[in-house]
């Protein structure tokens, strides 16, 4: 690791967030590279510094921070409904936030029972969902990081014989980030995830047709035929391409999902 | 006290004194910092259920926090001085220049760095912009991994990585024309 590499690293180093091996490289470099050991200190030294100034302006003007969560914590775990000490509505405010509460609640349990309550259980589609939620909260690193959509394309065609063609995306609509290898219900998948608008999307590439796909909603999109369900707050979108198929999942509506796989057809 | 109340509490008393610090730094007031942290327990204590209780209470804590300072920058009946950054903004701020060299520090001794540091530090980060301060905030003050404050933002790990590079990389170079500043050397001849 050199001087360079090390800057990009550091900050990640000095919060603990990086892996083992790379914390070791980043150690090692430091142990020989007094000039990066002086900037490493003086980030330390900053650090320390601003967290101690916040904590001491957190308790600006207010009462200390245990005062404050004991009286507030008593409160409300012992009323559901606790006065807050300012900010108190006028009465009128609160009759017409309740009027537009109910509205919106109906408007809501009407969405979710066109939306869910339909909703029948598909195996392939709670896989999907699971794979997505773990890949999210483990924060599975990925095998290969690019934003190159042929380089990924290619590697993963290295990794699994699946000839694939990823999406390419302007920035303006997001980037590809990676992909790793995965697996889909016992048998071998790629997973490339895409940084779309904002929010992850991940895109499986698997071989074979689940028989599932066909108890989703199909939906022509530009010409092709792609197969859309919704669950737990999770869209996934799917599509057939010779022996493999594609689907994407995220947390995003299924317009913006169509867009990539659509971008995937070029 | 109920087995729900003594969850909750054991959860989120630990929790206190940062969301106080976070809090004073999103809202311009102190009375409105204090009715933050209230509103957020509330809304917190009303959402909690001991049988499935909180994966990452921080990361829940603080996602409850900004949805309320959203809420109220879009009411607009509150002063909020750290406005949370919508979604579609996000990929715009991702990308980093990890190349840029440190500023230097202007050889202070360590003595006077300190110094130095106390009376600059925290308008250092004041003058960041606010996607780069809120991640610097959520980790200094409220002590989040990258991975919770990626929850609490919404958005993914790398992106958090590259805010908080860049966020510390001009947090440096800001300090570094504060102490190139005249003022400030008038300041430190008094």
């Amino acid at each position: 690791m050199n001087c360079r590499e090390l800057r990009a690293y550091l900050f990640a180093f000095l919060d603990s967030e990086l892996d083992a091996a790379l914390s070791i490289e980043v150690q090692r470099h430091l142990e020989q590279c007094p000039e990066c050991a002086r900037e490493a200190e003086i980030e330390r030294v900053i650090c320390r510094q601003l967290s101690q100034a916040l904590h001491e302006c957190g308790k600006e003007g207010t009462q200390s921070a245990d005062c404050q969560l004991d009286e507030v914590l008593a409160r409300i775990t012992s009323h559901d409904t606790p006065i807050l000490k300012r900010g108190l509505l006028p009465n009128r405010w609160v009759a017409m936030l309740s009027a537009a509460a109910v509205i919106g609640f109906a408007v809501i349990v009407g969405f979710l029972w066109r939306g869910e309550a339909g909703h029948r259980p598909n195996r392939f589609v709670d896989l999907l969902i699971a794979d997505f939620e773990h890949f999210q909260e483990k924060g599975q690193p990925l095998q290969i990081a690019s934003s190159d959509p042929i380089e990924v394309s290619n590697w993963v065609a290295d990794q699994t014989t699946f000839q694939v063609t990823l999406p390419a995306l302007t920035d303006t609509h997001g980037k590809l980030l990676g992909a790793r290898k995965c697996v889909i219900d016992g048998k071998p998948a790629a997973l490339a995830a895409y940084d779309l608008h904002g929010s992850l999307a991940s895109l499986v590439i698997m071989p074979g047709v689940n028989p599932d796909i066909d108890n989703m909603e199909r939906v022509e999109h530009q010409g092709h035929a792609h197969w859309v369900d919704r669950c737990k707050g999770h869209t996934v979108v799917a599509c057939k391409r010779g022996a493999l198929v594609y689907a994407a999942v995220s947390t995003l509506p299924e317009d913006r999902l169509l867009a990539l796989m659509t971008n995937s057809e070029r | 006290m109920d087995e729900r109340a003594s969850e909750f509490l054991r959860h989120v008393r630990p929790l206190g004194g940062r969301l106080q610090a976070v809090a004073r730094k999103y809202c311009a007031r102190p009375e409105d910092a204090a009715d933050l942290v209230q509103e957020t327990l509330l809304r917190a204590w009303r959402a909690f259920s001991p049988a499935e209780g909180p994966t990452h209470p921080r990361a829940w804590l603080f996602a409850i926090m900004r949805n309320i300072v959203i809420d109220w920058h879009r009411s607009s009946g509150r002063q909020v001085s750290l406005v949370p950054v919508a979604q579609e903004e996000l990929t715009e701020v991702a990308a980093t220049n990890r190349d840029e060299p440190f500023a230097p520090l202007c050889g202070m001794s360590e003595e006077q760095f300190r110094e130095f540091l106390d009376q600059a530090v925290v308008r250092a980060l004041d003058a960041l912009d606010a996607p780069f301060r809120e991640v610097v905030i959520l980790s200094v003050a409220g002590d989040l991994s990258y991975r919770e404050i990626a929850d609490v933002l919404d958005c993914p790990v790398g992106t958090v990585m590259s805010r908080m590079a860049r966020a510390r990389g001009t947090l440096r170079e800001r300090l570094a024309d504060f102490a190139r500043s005249p003022l400030h050397r008038k300041e430190a001849r008094q």
